[in-house]
C-alpha cells in the first residue's frame, strides 16, 4: 500500500468505520515515512516551559490562575492583537465537551490585564453550522457579551489562500481565516479529553476548528479523508497558535470528544509551546504521550515533547494527574 | 410583531447586507458567495442577486468565488433553484449531480461514488446531498435515478433518534445525536419521501428546536415545516425567530438572515422550493 493510499484509506475508517480495531492497528506507524520538508524552517525544538496550575472548580479566581501561568511561562503580549480559539463543538447540557466560558473569558481578562491591545474570540464548530444555536446554548455568547468580547465565526470568516509547508496530508495550501494572518498571537484553548479517533485531543487537534466548515465541510470532512493525525500537523503548523491554555477543570474521558463523560482534574496548563503542553495534558491524563504518534511527530519540529527538555513550573502535574479511562481502541495509551 | 411584518423587516435588513453588484456575503466583512447569494434570491425574489448567479456561473456549471477559491460542487443545485434561465440552471444542476461523493470505505463498491459531499474529495453527507434532492425534486422531477440515490443517504444515516447530523448515525457501535439544521435541511429536501423516515425526522425536529436557538436553525425548521404543510405548528418557531432576530449577532449572519427572510415570507416565495416529483 503506497502512502496516499494509507493516508486515504486510514482517515476514512476514522469516520466510518466500524470495526475500529483494525482503525488504530493500521494507524500504528503512520509516520515511519513523514514527508520530506524543511524542518529547520520551524527552528529546532529546545527547552520549553509548561504552567501547571490547580483550579478545583470555575467559581474561583480564574483570572488570576491563568495571569500565573501565563507569567510563569513569560508569555509577552503587551501591545498584541490576541485571539483566543476555545474548543466549542456541540453543546449538550451537563457534558464536558466544550471549553467553559468562564475559562475563555478570564483568560482575555488576563490578556488584558498584561497589555495585549486587542482580544477576540474566534471558533469554527466542526459539527455545526449554527454557530449561534450552540453559542448561546452553551452560555458563551452570553458571557462573551457581558464582557465586551467579540466573537469571529471562523466557517464564515474572509479566507486568504496559505501556503502549507508541511504537506502531511498532501494539501499544498489551505484555506485560512484571514484574521488569524492578521493575529499576531492565537491562543490554542482546548478542553483536556480523550478523543476516540487520534487517543488525545487538546492544544494542537483544537486547532481543527480554525479550518472553515465552507471549505472543508463538516465536520471537517475533507481532513478526516486525509487522515486525521496528518491533518492535525498540517493545520498546526499552518496556523502556528503561539500560547495554550488547557481547560483541565473538568475533562472528559471515555468516548469523547463528544460522547465521553466528564471527569474532574482541577487543572489548568499554560505554555508557549502547544506539544510541550499536550504532553503535560496527556500526563495529566495518565496516558503515556510518547504513545501517541502524532505528538511525537509534532516533537520532531514544531515543539517540545521529550519530557527530560519540559520544564514544569506552578503545580506539580504528578499530584494533579488522574486515570482517564481511555477512548475505546486506545486502552495501549494508559500508563 | 406578525409573520410579514417580521418578513418586511428581515427582507430590509437582508438588502442593507447586500453588495452593490448585487451578491451576498456570508460574513459582513467578507465578499458576496455564491450559498448566501442564491438564498437571498429566493427569499426576496432578487433579479439583482439573479444577475449575480448569472454572471458568476462557469460554462460547465460550477462556480468560483472571488478570490478564486472553488466552491464545493453542491452550491450549485442551490444556484440552479435562483437561476432564472433554464439552461444555466439545468447545467448548474448537471455540473453539481456530476461531482459525487467518495464512497464509505465499507461500501460494496468501494470505487463506485454514491450521493454528494462538500467538495470532491470528501465522503457524502447529509446537507450536501439534500441540495441535490431539493434541486432535482424542483428542477428535474423525472430523474427518478438520482432522487432514489439521494434518498438512499437519507435512509442510511438516519440517527436512532430520528434526526440527521454531519457525519454517520454511529460510530463503533454507539449511536450518534441528529442536530436540527441538518435534520431541517433533509426534510426541507424529503418533500413526499417516506412518510415513516419523515415522520420521525419530524418528531425529533420538534423535541429537539427549542434547545438549538440559532437563527439558521429555526429559519430552516421553519420552511421544513411549511413546504410540508404543517403550518399549525410554524407560529411558535415564527415567535422565537423574532426573538433571535432582535440579537446583533443575527444581523452578522447574512445566511441566516437570508433563510429566516424566505422562512417569513409569503407562500410564493417557497415555491422554487417545492417538489413537483
Amino acid at each position: 500500500m503506497t502512502r496516499k493510499q494509507l493516508v486515504v484509506r486510514g482517515g476514512a475508517m476514522a469516520l466510518w468505520a466500524t470495526a475500529g480495531a483494525a482503525f488504530v492497528a493500521e494507524r500504528m506507524g503512520a509516520f515511519d515515512t513523514p514527508p520530506k520538508f524543511d524542518r529547520a524552517e520551524f527552528g529546532k525544538p529546545g527547552r520549553s516551559a509548561v504552567a501547571v496550575l490547580g483550579a478545583a472548580t470555575y467559581d474561583g479566581d480564574l483570572e488570576g490562575v491563568v495571569l500565573d501561568g501565563l507569567r510563569l511561562v513569560r508569555a509577552d503580549v503587551r501591545g498584541k492583537r490576541v485571539l483566543l480559539k476555545p474548543n466549542l463543538v456541540e453543546f449538550v447540557k451537563g457534558s464536558s465537551i466544550n471549553t467553559d466560558p468562564r475559562m475563555v473569558v478570564a483568560t482575555a481578562n488576563a490578556m488584558r490585564r498584561l497589555g495585549a491591545s486587542s482580544v477576540v474570540v474566534a471558533e469554527g464548530p466542526g459539527h455545526r453550522r449554527d454557530v449561534e444555536a450552540i453559542a448561546f446554548a452553551s452560555g458563551l455568547r452570553e458571557a462573551l457579551d457581558h464582557a465586551g468580547l467579540r466573537f469571529v465565526d471562523l466557517n464564515d470568516a474572509p479566507l486568504v489562500r496559505t501556503p502549507v509547508e508541511t504537506r502531511y496530508t498532501g494539501l499544498r495550501q489551505l484555506w485560512v481565516p484571514r484574521i488569524l494572518r492578521e493575529t499576531e498571537v492565537i491562543v490554542s484553548m482546548p478542553k483536556l479529553k480523550t478523543h476516540h479517533w487520534v487517543g488525545v485531543t487538546m492544544s494542537l487537534k483544537n486547532c481543527f476548528g480554525c479550518m472553515p466548515g465552507r471549505v472543508y465541510g463538516w465536520p471537517k470532512d475533507v481532513f478526516h479523508v486525509r487522515g486525521i493525525p496528518e491533518s492535525i500537523l498540517d493545520i498546526a503548523a499552518t496556523v502556528r497558535p503561539s500560547i495554550a491554555v488547557i481547560d483541565g477543570i473538568v475533562g472528559m474521558e471515555g468516548d469523547g470528544p463528544i460522547m465521553g463523560e466528564a471527569i474532574h482534574t482541577g487543572a489548568v496548563v499554560v505554555s508557549r509551546d502547544l506539544v510541550a503542553a499536550d504532553v503535560t495534558g496527556a500526563r495529566l491524563m495518565g496516558m503515556d504521550p510518547e504513545k501517541v504518534e502524532y505528538l511525537m511527530e509534532a516533537g520532531r519540529f514544531l515543539g517540545q515533547s521529550r519530557s527530560e527538555l519540559i520544564e514544569q513550573r506552578g503545580e506539580d502535574p504528578a499530584r494533579l494527574a488522574k486515570h482517564f479511562r481511555p477512548a475505546p481502541r486506545f486502552e495501549h495509551l494508559a500508563v | 410583531m406578525s409573520a410579514p411584518a417580521l418578513h418586511a423587516a428581515l427582507a430590509e435588513a437582508l438588502r442593507a447586507v447586500r453588495r452593490s453588484d448585487g451578491g451576498v456575503p456570508v460574513s459582513l466583512d467578507g465578499p458576496a458567495e455564491v450559498e448566501p447569494t442564491a438564498i437571498a434570491a429566493l427569499a426576496l425574489d432578487d433579479g439583482r442577486a439573479r444577475a449575480w448567479l448569472a454572471r458568476h456561473v462557469r460554462e460547465d456549471g460550477g462556480f468560483d468565488e472571488r478570490n478564486g477559491r472553488p466552491d464545493g460542487p453542491t452550491t450549485s443545485a442551490l444556484a440552479a433553484l435562483a437561476l432564472t434561465d433554464p439552461r444555466a440552471a439545468r447545467r448548474a444542476l448537471g455540473y453539481a449531480i456530476a461531482h459525487r461523493g467518495l464512497p464509505l470505505p465499507n461500501a460494496r463498491d468501494p470505487e463506485k461514488r454514491e450521493a454528494w459531499g462538500w467538495t470532491n474529495d470528501a465522503r457524502s453527507l447529509t446537507e450536501p446531498t439534500a441540495r441535490i434532492l431539493l434541486a432535482v425534486n424542483a428542477l428535474t422531477p423525472g430523474d427518478a435515478a438520482t432522487r432514489r440515490e439521494a434518498v438512499g443517504l437519507f435512509t442510511t444515516r438516519q440517527c436512532a433518534d430520528g434526526g440527521w447530523n454531519f457525519g454517520n448515525a454511529s460510530v463503533y457501535d454507539v449511536d450518534l445525536r441528529g442536530y436540527v439544521q441538518t435534520t431541517a435541511i433533509g426534510l426541507i429536501a424529503l418533500q413526499r419521501g417516506d412518510p415513516e423516515m419523515v415522520g420521525r425526522g419530524f418528531d425529533f425536529l420538534r423535541k429537539q428546536w427549542r434547545l438549538e436557538p440559532g437563527g439558521l436553525t429555526v429559519a430552516q425548521a421553519i420552511v421544513a415545516l411549511r413546504l410540508h404543510g404543517l403550518d399549525d405548528e410554524v407560529p411558535e418557531l415564527v415567535g422565537a425567530l423574532e426573538t433571535i432576530a432582535r440579537r446583533p449577532s443575527f444581523r452578522e449572519k447574512p445566511l441566516a438572515l437570508a433563510w429566516a427572510t424566505l422562512a417569513t415570507g409569503p407562500d410564493r416565495l417557497l415555491d422554487p422550493l417545492r417538489s413537483r416529483a
